[in-house]
């Protein structure tokens, strides 16, 4: 009895309860909606720029600046809220003559405040000489796309343009099928979804109608969530009504079809923790959802975000267990419950479908664990990138059922926001919604969840995903709605084995017909170590003791010969092998004639670098140092990067990888404070203990900025006059890095400063004949240190020797002399000729003498100044 | 009488405890160049006339021999690098024991070039002054005197900014023989406002003196004028008047003013040298004055005249 009491114990010490973590989300979207009728999209234009006006503003829009040295363009920029300015066609150095010639380099693409009507940006903008046109940008769609959300081009989940096969094959289901029922109710265990969204409301339930809120102390209404909000946007965004995205199960607003039903069964809130996560999944098998999402799980991090290994894995172990004796919890009551309940009500089916099913996201550890979620009677789901590779982030394991994309998901966002979001939280709606369109498709009187399961498992694309992922088959819609439908193709009588490598089989067998005379969609490989277990076999359950792997034939045609792999097996084993067609419908033909192959051994990972550098970090210090870690065995890897627990900001961090192989860390040397840290890069196949690379490497102390000598004021003639000053010059960084400006002027209409993008030179342009203004330096490096330095810019006609400004002047008057300081013999007459001041200052261009005036009487004056043996008259008015 | 004493001295009190600068100090310059060529000095005489009395002694016009007196005069003044013109008309009229007295002033800056905190460039404006008044007098037997004037003075600054002002003089005058005495407060006014600050008129009380001298076809006017400014500065001018036969006229003088203090407190009329000429014929005169200002330079006063 006492022995559950110490992993319980353990359980609760260190399990909490949270949401799967996401990365932050990157960037949302601020989708306006348009007006009814409008099909531009608001707030941009594209606009010619003459030669004439390009030679004033170019270089400033090309440093990203939208200030510039023209006073007319400036003048429109606060009236029309212009944010940005980008070149059309980008600038190409080694085409950048001939687009020059042809005039490409004139088109900008001019973004400004949505709520600024665009006849009025046109006109405005057209009212300034040197803007010759202005024109709307359209949205862009290809021409197959299924709904006019304007954010379903970027949706690549749905529909991948460039990995074909990675994506959820939904459209052929929008197309052929359905796009939803709302018959069909899906419980989102989460965050509250945004009750006022403009592409949520028409298919979110209300509180009255079943959302509810389960925090505890709450006013019981929905609180909106990013992460219930995104994760409800992928299940059941409304298609096709012109706005944001698009959801798998969202019905089709053009054509009045409504989507699924969301239930917003709200845990989260910000900064309020988490609610009753098992009542909730309660509730919803109570109210008539047949589906529930929940894209959480256990938190196995301490307070300074270790992660507890142990602690996982105790918490794993004891949730995959039956629900029974020792194992026995409330969650695994909740799960049974709502599986058994959803869509009954007194042992009767009431609703789509008899039963219920959960979702579950695998979790973000990158880990093999992942309670609760891992108990049996749920679905996991695991994520992967857009190039159809294992996220680094998606735990993994036998226990993992299905996959999704779940790197760089877009989806709604509070506030009729969007963005995106990133994690097996994302992957799990993917199957959400897939479920939600099979039971709308499907669903009605004898559909079980048993069906269900068989079709999403059964229907999924496991032949592009390798087993060694361990995060199960791709979800594919249109394999999930035609499972079990139509007849198997022709058997292949035989094949040929290519190679053998470790315990993968390389084979290729020809392509067969199915009785439509259609090419078989794939060719499953099958394997066992009993001869007479492989023959007995029902390809399609292939049962204890036969090892599987799939490849879809794609574009090869009948009589084709096509290639694949199956892999996982037994290492330095003896095993028999054959082959069997499937259609679309995973329907198998009869399985080929058998070979036989003996496994190889197992080979480690392999972890090198080019990268010869020392390991030392200055602050300023941002680039990546590449690693390969390859498997001769052709076996996944596992990379894991285990970070010193002291360097908090992540100096050295490893990136997502895009690319088999191929590994990057990414030096950022500003965001940990100096000191040595030491962290380990690890890796390991399925079969094989981890291979680490330990890295020792140092954050170096960082000096501030320091003067060199002080800057020279200049004094200019003339407008257009323009000066070059190095900053490198003047002030300069111990640690040798490049520091950022930041210029202040006191007065735009006298200068404009520029700094080309990566250079420290300053252009000092002169914008008026005369006046003088202060330019103001800070100088701030990686590290944040920074130091200030000023010059003076005096423009003034050569022929000037003696300023006298502001003129008219009420209180002070300034006299400015030659560029040396001398006394200078100050008069002020009145029109009688009376000297009413007279005094004497050292003063000169730079330092001009303050005269206190404003005692005198109004009137016109006569300044007399003799400095330098020169007497030199002005008149000055005194107001 | 002693009230309009107590007045004054009330008045001048309020002035001279403000401590700014004076607004309008051109009015207290003479632009008959017959004065002018005196340093101005002359209030107790009748060798000037009496077509600018406006902007001179009131208490001259009813004793002087002309019935109808008028006068014109254009001044080059200096004016910050280049030079101004002013140009100014006086006519007076007496009948029996009154006189009735009219005179203008006017003049344009040339255009001053406007700057702005930055020293940017801000446009231009030429400034204007503008002066008009009317006196009266009153003589009491053939030596004593009575007159008063008063004014209009506007000062264009910028296109939006102007300042105007009315004053006043009041003065009293005594003439037998070859000896003559003058006593008055001039320009004497509320103050000229300007934002929110006020500024005082260039008022002044004067004390003149003057004899005149014959010896055959010749004849000597000496003057001596004194001024006490209510800002608290204080002038004086000394003048003489060498004529031949009352055709020609040779002139000279010296005026002296409290040169600039604190708070832009300095006499209204600076310190200078002055010399004159003059012609007459039929009772029409030709003067001519240049008056030597060290700080301010020279300027350059001409004018006709006629009387009858």
């Amino acid at each position: 009895m006492k022995k559950w009491l110490l992993p319980l114990a353990a359980l609760l010490a260190v399990a909490c309860v949270k949401e799967v973590e996401t990365p932050a989300p990157v960037q949302p979207v601020k989708e306006t909606a348009a007006q009814p009728g409008e099909v531009t999209i608001p707030g941009v234009a594209e606009v010619r720029f003459e030669d004439s006006l390009l030679e004033l503003i170019e270089e400033d829009l090309l440093s990203g600046s939208v200030e510039t040295k023209s006073s007319a363009f400036n003048g429109i920029l606060a009236d029309l809220g212009i944010v940005s300015c980008e070149r059309i066609f980008a600038v190409d150095p080694e085409n950048e003559a001939e687009h020059r010639a042809f005039g490409l380099h004139r088109w900008y693409r001019v973004t400004f405040d949505t709520s600024v009507p665009r006849t009025k940006a046109s006109a405005d903008m057209l009212s300034i000489k040197g803007i010759s046109n202005v024109n709307p940008v359209y949205r862009k769609v290809t021409p197959a796309a299924q709904f006019d959300d304007p954010l379903l081009p970027r949706q690549w989940h749905y529909e991948n343009s460039s990995t074909k096969w990675a994506d959820i094959n939904v459209v052929p289901v929008w197309k052929d099928y359905t796009t939803g029922s709302s018959s069909v109710i899906v419980s989102v265990v989460d965050g509250g979804i945004d009750p006022a969204h403009e592409d949520l409301k028409a298919n979110l339930l209300s509180v009255a109608d079943g959302s509810k809120n389960f925090m505890s102390g709450g006013s019981g209404k929905i609180v909106a969530h990013s992460h219930g909000t995104h994760v409800g946007g992928t299940i059941a965004a409304v298609n096709n009504n012109g706005k944001g995205v698009s959801g798998i199960a969202g019905g089709d607003a053009a054509k009045g079809i409504q989507g699924v039903k969301l239930m917003s069964c709200q845990v989260f809130q910000e900064n309020a923790g988490s609610g009753n996560f098992e009542s909730a999944m309660v509730w919803g098998a109570d109210h008539g959802a047949v589906i529930s999402n929940n894209s959480w799980g256990h938190d196995h991090k301490d307070a300074k975000g270790n992660y507890n290994k142990d602690a996982a894995k105790a918490d794993h172990d004891f949730c995959v267990k039956p629900n029974t004796g020792n194992y026995r919890s409330a969650f695994k009551d909740a799960v049974d419950y709502f599986n058994s309940h959803a869509g009954m009500k007194g042992g009767s089916q009431v609703g789509p479908m008899a039963g219920g099913i959960m979702f579950f996201a695998a979790g973000n550890d990158g880990q093999p664990y992942g309670a609760p979620g891992c108990y049996p009677e749920c679905m996991n789901v695991g994520a992967i990138t857009s190039y159809g590779t294992r996220t680094t982030f998606s735990n993994y394991g036998d226990w993992v059922d299905i996959c999704a994309p779940g790197l760089g998901i877009i989806s709604t966002y509070p506030g009729n926001e969007y963005g995106e979001m990133s994690g097996t939280s994302m992957a799990c709606p993917h199957v959400t919604g897939v479920a939600a369109l099979v039971i709308s498709y499907c669903g009605g009187k004898g559909f079980t969840r048993e069906a269900l399961w068989d079709k999403m498992i059964g229907g999924a694309n496991n032949a592009d995903i390798p087993s060694s992922y361990r995060i199960g088959p791709l979800v594919d819609a249109l394999g999930a709605i035609t499972f079990g439908t139509g007849d198997p193709p022709a058997p292949i009588a035989d094949f040929t084995i290519d190679s053998v490598v470790s315990n993968n089989v390389f084979v290729t067998a020809p392509v067969t017909a199915d009785k439509d005379g259609h090419p078989a969609y794939g060719i499953c490989i099958l394997a066992s170590e009993s001869q007479s277990a492989l023959l007995a076999c029902d390809p399609a359950k292939p049962g204890a003791g036969i090892i599987t792997g799939s490849f879809l034939v794609r574009d090869a045609g009948i009589g084709d010969n096509v290639s694949g792999t199956i892999g996982d097996l037994g290492f330095s084993k003896h095993y028999y092998v054959a082959v069997s067609a499937f259609d679309y419908g995973r329907n198998f033909s009869a399985i080929s004639a058998v070979h036989e192959v003996n496994t190889g051994v197992n080979h480690d990972p392999v972890i090198a670098t080019t990268y010869t550098g020392d390991y030392k970090f200055h602050v300023h210090d941002r680039f990546i140092i590449p690693f390969t870690i390859t498997d001769e065995d052709l076996h996944v890897i596992n990379v894991e990067f285990e970070k010193d627990a002291d360097d908090e900001g992540g100096a050295l961090r490893l990136l997502e990888s895009v690319k088999a192989g191929e590994y990057q860390l990414q030096v950022t040397g500003n965001v940990s404070p100096e000191g040595t840290y030491h962290a380990v890069l690890k890796a390991w196949d399925n079969y094989g203990p981890v291979i680490s690379y330990p890295i020792e490497y140092v954050i170096l102390p960082n000096a501030a900025p320091v003067k060199v000598k002080d800057l020279d004021n200049i004094i200019m003639e003339a407008a257009g006059d323009v000066a070059k000053v190095n900053m490198h010059d003047y002030v300069q960084d111990p640690d040798g890095e490049q520091l950022t400006w930041k210029i202040d002027i006191s007065d735009r209409s006298v200068v404009h400063v520029t700094q080309a993008s990566g250079s420290e030179v300053l252009t000092v342009t002169a914008l008026a004949d005369s006046g003088v203004a202060t330019v103001s330096l800070s100088a701030t490096d990686a590290g944040g240190k920074s130091m200030s330095v000023q010059f003076t810019v005096l423009v003034r006609s050569a022929s000037t020797s003696m300023q006298a400004y502001p003129n008219p002047v009420v209180n002070t008057l300034y006299v400015s002399t030659g560029q040396v300081p001398q006394d200078a013999d100050i008069s002020l007459i009145s029109a009688s000729g009376a000297v009413v001041l007279h005094t004497v200052a050292t003063c000169s261009a730079f330092d001009p003498a303050q005269i206190d005036v404003h005692k005198a009487a109004p009137g016109v004056y006569t300044l007399r100044v003799v400095t330098g043996g020169e007497t030199y008259k002005t008149t000055v008015v005194k107001q | 009488m002693r009230k309009i004493i107590t007045i004054i001295a009330a008045m001048s009190l309020a002035i001279v405890a403000s401590a700014q600068g004076t607004a309008f100090e051109w009015l207290r310059i003479s632009r008959n160049p017959a004065a002018a060529g005196m340093a101005g000095a002359g209030y107790a005489s009748l060798v000037h006339g009496s077509a600018y009395s406006v902007n001179g002694n009131p208490a001259v016009a009813p004793l002087v021999d002309s019935k109808l007196s008028a006068g014109a005069s254009f001044s080059l003044v200096p004016s910050g690098e280049n030079t101004r013109g002013v140009t100014s008309a006086g006519a007076s009229w007496r009948s029996g024991s009154f006189s009735v007295s009219a005179a203008y002033i006017g003049g344009k800056y040339p255009e001053v070039a406007f700057a702005s905190d930055g020293g940017g460039e801000a446009g231009s404006f030429a400034p204007s002054d503008l002066m008009a008044g009317l006196g009266l007098g009153f003589a009491v037997g053939e030596n004593l005197s009575f007159g008063a004037n008063v004014r209009y003075a506007l000062s264009l600054l910028t296109a939006k900014k102007s300042i105007n002002t009315v004053n006043g003089d009041i003065a009293a005058m005594w003439k037998s023989g070859s000896l003559g005495v003058s006593a008055g407060v001039y320009c004497l006014g509320p103050k000229v406002k300007s934002g929110n600050t006020k500024y005082p008129a260039p008022a002044s009380a004067k004390l003149s003196g003057n004899y005149a001298l014959t010896f055959g076809d010749f004849a000597l006017d000496l003057s001596a004028d004194a001024d006490y400014f209510f800002n608290g500065t204080i002038g004086f001018a000394l003048g003489g008047n060498f004529e031949w036969n009352s055709i020609a006229y040779l002139r000279a003088g010296y005026c002296y003013g409290t040169p600039a203090g604190p708070d832009f407190k300095a006499a209204p009329v600076p310190s200078h040298f002055a010399l004159g000429a003059g012609a007459k014929y039929f009772g029409v005169g030709l003067d001519l004055a240049v008056m030597i200002v060290p700080a301010a330079g020279t300027t350059i006063c001409a004018g006709l005249s006629y009387g009858f």
